[in-house]
């Protein structure tokens, strides 16, 4: 974490410092467990080395306590571990507008951009929108900020998923092409498949001298 | 989204190929559904065994029993309801009467009889379709019935496999 009011959330410096976070905490929870648990087994050679005082004293035994209360605390560990983890939302927020700007690129090259880029102007807008927010929000008070970020990733989604699923073009488009192709790709075996049944027929026919047809014969009106 | 359209082949007599390419494709689907009726016999058997139930001979004879009525229930259902098994509906194949109709029931057995006797003489009663004047093989003249091209086509494929269409060349 950073005090610099003019460092931006995802400069180098602040993902440096989440990386250090998750290091720190997982590297320090084991640093942290073995050292206790080596406290608790000296303990507990010392008490051997002690007349029996019963089952009753080792549990008991303060040392032990806390290695079994670190024990217990490690889902919390876990869970601050992965709050820390959440400072990652913002490049891969950003991460998502590169890619809508990508999709914009191809699709210009391939002069699908009218259609496309009308369907992710306004994603990437709200996403610019959100990221530009965060930029002057996040320099301001980063834990904010960091929110806000998870918050603009999980609406980049949600918008995303909602173009897709309320653009009846899209789905029309979608849908028109793939029985196109599947029926094209039917369609064209049936042809080629009709193709070499006149041409197998011929060569046959040829070899066995008789007349070969120049087109299979009609054998009913109205199948 | 391209209107669909009659093939020009439509009525017309289909060739050996495309009849192999879909009796080819039934057999694959007939030989699935047998080896998933012998699936549920041994489960079957693997239930009753646990019941200290000795049922292997029989379920064994039932089996062997099952084979054939599979076979005949998958074409002559097809046949006689719509003309065509999923192999020749995937050639865009159809068999009719004489009338342009799929064939009764009766005529299907008598043509899924004629599979077997067109199978005898080293299949020659299939291979009959590439000399026969009506490309008729030995069960279809068994049971009077032809195969013959039946399907659809959009203004698509005709583009792409270079076919006359009322939107590409009127002449």
């Amino acid at each position: 974490m950073t005090d610099s009011g003019s460092v931006e959330p995802d400069s180098p410096e602040i993902q440096r410092d989440a990386y250090a976070t998750v290091v720190r905490l997982v590297a320090g929870g084991i640093g942290e467990g073995i050292d206790r648990l080596l406290q608790a087994s000296a303990a507990l050679d010392e008490m051997d080395a002690e007349p029996d005082t019963g089952p009753m004293m080792v549990k008991a035994n303060p040392d032990v306590m806390a290695a079994v209360g670190w024990v217990a605390e490690l889902p919390q560990l876990a869970s601050a571990a992965a709050d820390s983890a959440q400072r990652f939302a913002y490049p891969i927020t950003r991460t998502v507008g590169v890619a809508a700007n990508t999709v914009a690129y191809v699709a210009e090259a391939t002069g699908l951009a009218p259609f496309i880029a009308g369907l992710t102007e306004p994603t990437r807008t709200a996403i610019e929108e959100e990221r530009q927010r965060l930029t002057k929000v996040g320099t301001a008070e980063y834990a904010r900020g960091r929110v806000l970020a998870v918050y603009s990733f999980e609406e980049s989604i949600g918008a995303i998923v909602d173009l897709i699923s309320d653009s009846p073009e899209l789905a029309e488009l979608v849908r028109e092409q793939t029985i196109g192709i599947t029926g094209s790709a039917v369609n064209e075996v049936r042809e080629t498949g009709a193709a070499a049944d006149s041409l197998t027929e011929g060569v046959i026919r040829r070899i066995l001298r008789r007349p070969v047809q120049p087109m299979p014969p009609q054998v009913v009106e109205e199948p | 989204m391209s209107k669909p359209e009659d093939s020009p082949l439509n009525g017309r007599a289909a060739g050996f190929v495309t009849r192999l390419i879909a009796y080819v494709i039934d057999a694959v689907i007939v030989a699935a559904l047998i080896a998933l009726g012998g699936w549920i016999a041994v489960l079957l058997d693997n239930l009753l065994m646990t019941l200290n139930v000795e049922t292997r001979s029989t379920l064994a004879a039932i089996y062997v029993f099952l084979i054939p009525v599979i076979a005949a229930l998958y074409y002559v259902v097809f046949w006689s309801l719509t003309g065509r098994t999923v192999g020749k509906w995937f050639m865009g194949l159809k068999v009719v009467n004489p009338e342009g109709r799929p064939p009764t029931i009766g005529r299907s057995f008598v043509r899924l009889f004629g599979y077997l006797v067109s199978a005898v003489v080293f299949w020659l009663g299939y291979v009959w379709v590439l000399i026969d004047g009506e490309r008729k093989a030995w069960h279809d003249h068994m049971a009077n019935t032809y195969v013959v091209y039946d399907y659809s086509r959009s203004s698509r494929d005709q583009v792409m496999t270079g076919a006359p269409s009322d939107q590409g060349s009127d002449q």
